[in-house]
């Protein structure tokens, strides 16, 4: 009789869904208690990382159109835009990973958004500016922001979902500004029939 | 069928198939062997195939997975991952399947009873573990490596080897066995064939052997006329001298010397015959002409009849010749002729006679001889039995069945055949039916040559006889043709008579003689040492008369007339000078 292999320390601790991941695996029990309590003022580091490790993954499963990049050898660039809600963890992420090719640069902006940005993750707004970011529609930038920001009109937003992480995604958003997204990536967005 | 029957039945078989087997040709057992190794060969090639084979599907199902769970294992969908994995479980031949994170922890993955699933997996080229085979690959998205994927296959299915090696142990079982019981089979057939031709040789040798025995008892039946016939004639010459001694009248004289003459001349034709006759000899065909030759036989017929029984001969001129062996032609014109008598116990006639066929349509030109008979005839069923062997309708004693028989075969044997006619009551007629010859008929030497004398002069003439009584009368007769002669009693003293005395023009010989040499090895001494001096054999022994001939000797057949003599010596030397 075969069996599936899981995790079973984790599903005994946490029945619905365990998120507990790679390098973030000994601080388990302090997962399991940010879950169960979220706060969207102090949101639990695990998280975070979770999140910054999917701006990452996200690259491979989208397809940028060929003019985006100004030079065959320009980099990746990743712009974090308002308050960086990730820190150091971000930057660990992307060390020495490439996407297509191409090298990875992060870029923390502020509440100005350069040009030459591939993906624009928006934070909360700093607290010193309250003007709300405008984005120029048509640009092939991946757009990326947290549902509990209060940024809206991205075309990924992380949201929560039984303790996890998950993502939504606008399709239809992200053709208009020229990307592809992968199906791959769309069936596992929130909402979407799965595979 | 009882157990012990059956089981003897069944070892009976299995020996007679081990005895055929063992007759089986080294050929077979070789072509047993190849097809063995080459089924070997073939199923060993036929496992790397596969295997190469079942490499291929699995690095492209592993790659189908790797692709399939990128972003559920990117993305912590474990529920999705587990999904694609379970899906794997519809094929049997997987017995651990895993996906990997990219750290190598696992993510997902299960196994069958029997089989590990690592807890953590490194990609790796593929490799066999046991009848395993075990696939990794990287899971990528684009130049993002995202985790790995263990797959792990069972090259085949245990019932699906066994079957696959069952069905080519099957075949090479089959094939073995077909040319084992071909080559079987085969070598009992050339043992047949070997068998076959032994039966056939030594039923040539028994047909050999038969045709003497038919001849033997056709001998049988002349011995007892012949033997009478002689002691009449016998009785004749001596009676004949005896009254010569006592009487002076020269008429009368000359009456009793001319019956003697005759007496003597019968005798000797008879025993000329007999000998001819009772020659062993294999099938000669020679191209005879049948009307010769039965007018040849006539002493021969005559004297093995009854007093009762008439022969007469209707022998034409002119018929066409005929390619037999004339002994053998004889021997059944007697058997015939001997069957016709017996068929007539009050007497009657026989009448020989012989007859052109012409051809008609597909049947050659053939001559006929038919001896037909005045007797009790033969009744319609029995016909088509008198040429069986054995088959006689004579007493205990008198007949063998084997003369008719004779006659069957010899027709056939000289590409005839045999046609009988019958009435009961008015007689039987047989007769031979023998296709005519193309060749011409041999030049025959004429018998009775003129007397020729010696000539102008007296010529010497050694005359080797070991018989004084022989001798005597050749010697005289030699003087009377007018020739001096020289007695040799052998041949060993005839050729130290030859080194001393000079001026022997001739030497005539005598065949068997005792000594260290016969007379056919004095006749070659003198031909290599005096070539120039001619020979003249003489004989009444019709084998040693064969080789003589056979060497193209001069030769004169014992008894013989003066006439005979003087033509065979005027020949010689005439062919000498």
């Amino acid at each position: 009789m075969a069996h599936l292999i899981g995790r079973p320390v984790l599903r005994d601790l946490i029945p619905e869904r365990a998120f507990a991941r790679r390098t973030l695996r000994t601080a388990l029990l302090c997962v399991a208690a940010a879950a169960a309590a979220p706060s969207p003022a102090a949101t639990p580091p695990l998280e975070q990382a979770v999140k910054a490790s999917y701006i990452f993954k996200f690259a491979p499963f989208i397809e940028w159109p060929s003019g985006s990049f100004a030079a065959p050898a320009s980099p990746f660039v990743i712009c974090l835009a308002g308050q960086d809600p990730f820190g150091p963890v971000i930057d660990e992420v992307v060390r020495g990973q490439k996407v297509a090719g191409r090298t990875i640069a992060l870029r923390r902006v502020g509440s100005t958004v350069p040009a030459g940005c591939q993906i624009l993750f928006l934070g909360r707004p700093a607290p010193s500016n309250n003007v709300p970011l405008v984005l120029t529609p048509g640009q092939p930038v991946l757009t990326i922001t947290d549902a509990g920001s209060g940024v809206g009109g991205a075309i990924i937003q992380f949201v929560m979902q039984g303790g996890r992480v998950r993502f939504q995604i606008d399709d239809a958003g992200a053709r208009a500004n020229g990307l592809v997204i992968s199906s791959k990536l769309l069936g596992l967005s929130i909402g979407a029939s799965r595979p | 069928m009882d157990g012990s029957h059956f089981k003897v039945s069944v070892t009976g078989l299995l020996s007679r198939t081990a005895r055929r087997l063992a007759m089986t040709p080294l050929v077979a057992v070789f072509l047993s062997i190849a097809l063995l190794i080459g089924a070997l060969t073939l199923a060993i090639q036929n496992d790397l195939i596969g295997r190469a084979e079942k490499l291929r599907q699995s690095e492209v199902q592993a790659q189908i997975l790797a692709s399939s769970v990128a972003a559920p294992l990117a993305f912590d969908d474990d529920d999705t991952t587990r999904e694609f994995l379970n899906a794997l479980r519809a094929n049997s031949e997987i017995q651990a399947a895993g996906a990997y994170d990219v750290k190598g922890q696992l993510v997902a993955g299960y196994n069958v009873p029997g089989a590990v699933l690592p807890q953590a997996s490194r990609v790796a080229p593929p490799a066999i573990a046991g009848r395993d085979l075990i696939v990794t690959t990287t899971v990528r998205q684009g130049d993002t490596v995202l985790g790995s994927i263990y797959l792990r296959t069972a090259i085949e299915t245990w019932p699906r080897r066994a079957l696959r090696y069952l069905g080519i142990a099957l075949i090479v079982v089959m094939a073995s066995l077909l040319v084992a019981v071909l080559g079987a089979s085969y070598a009992s057939l050339s043992d047949t064939h070997r068998k076959l031709q032994a039966e056939i040789a030594s039923r040539q040798q028994a047909e050999e052997a038969l045709r003497q025995s038919q001849k033997m008892e056709a001998m049988g039946q002349l011995t007892g006329g012949v033997a009478h016939d002689f002691n009449n004639l016998l009785m004749v010459a001596s009676s004949g001298l005896d009254l010569m001694d006592r009487t002076t009248d020269p008429a009368k004289r000359e009456r009793l010397r001319a019956g003697i003459r005759q007496a003597v001349d019968r005798g000797a034709k008879l025993t000329q015959q007999l000998l001819t006759f009772a020659r062993r000899s294999p099938m000669h065909p020679e191209v005879i002409d049948i009307g010769d030759r039965i007018r040849g036989m006539d002493t021969l017929l005559d004297r093995s009849m009854r007093e009762d029984v008439t022969v007469s001969l209707d022998l034409p001129r002119g018929l066409w010749p005929i390619e037999v062996d004339p002994s053998q032609m004889e021997v059944a014109l007697l058997n015939i002729a001997l069957n016709a008598r017996d068929a007539m116990p009050d007497g009657g006639t026989i009448t020989i006679s012989a007859t052109n066929i012409p051809g008609q349509d597909d049947a050659p030109d053939r001559v006929s001889v038919a001896v037909a008979d005045t007797g009790t005839g033969i009744a319609a069923d029995m016909t088509a039995k008198i040429f069986e062997p054995f088959f006689t309708t004579k007493g205990v004693g008198r007949g063998t069945g084997l003369g008719l028989s004779q006659v069957y075969g010899f027709a056939h044997s000289s590409g005839g055949e045999v046609k009988v006619e019958s009435e009961l009551g008015r007689g039987t007629t047989i007769a031979l039916l023998i296709p005519r010859s193309q060749k011409a008929l041999p030049h025959k030497a004429n018998e009775h040559a003129p007397m020729i004398g010696a000539g102008d002069r007296r010529r010497l003439i050694l005359l080797v006889e070991d018989d004084d009584s022989v001798a005597v009368m050749v010697t005289e007769m030699l003087a009377t043709l007018g020739y001096d002669s020289e007695r040799a009693e052998n041949a060993d003293i005839a050729l130290k008579k030859l080194e001393r005395t000079p001026g022997v023009e001739l030497v005539l010989s005598d065949m068997v003689m005792p000594g260290h040499l016969n007379g056919l090895d004095l006749v070659r001494t003198i031909a290599k040492r005096w070539p120039a001096i001619p020979t003249v054999l003489m004989t009444g022994y019709s084998d040693a008369a064969t080789s003589a001939t056979d060497e193209g000797i001069r030769l004169l057949l014992k008894p013989y007339r003066i006439e005979e003599l003087s033509a065979h010596l005027a020949a010689a030397i005439g062919s000498a000078a």
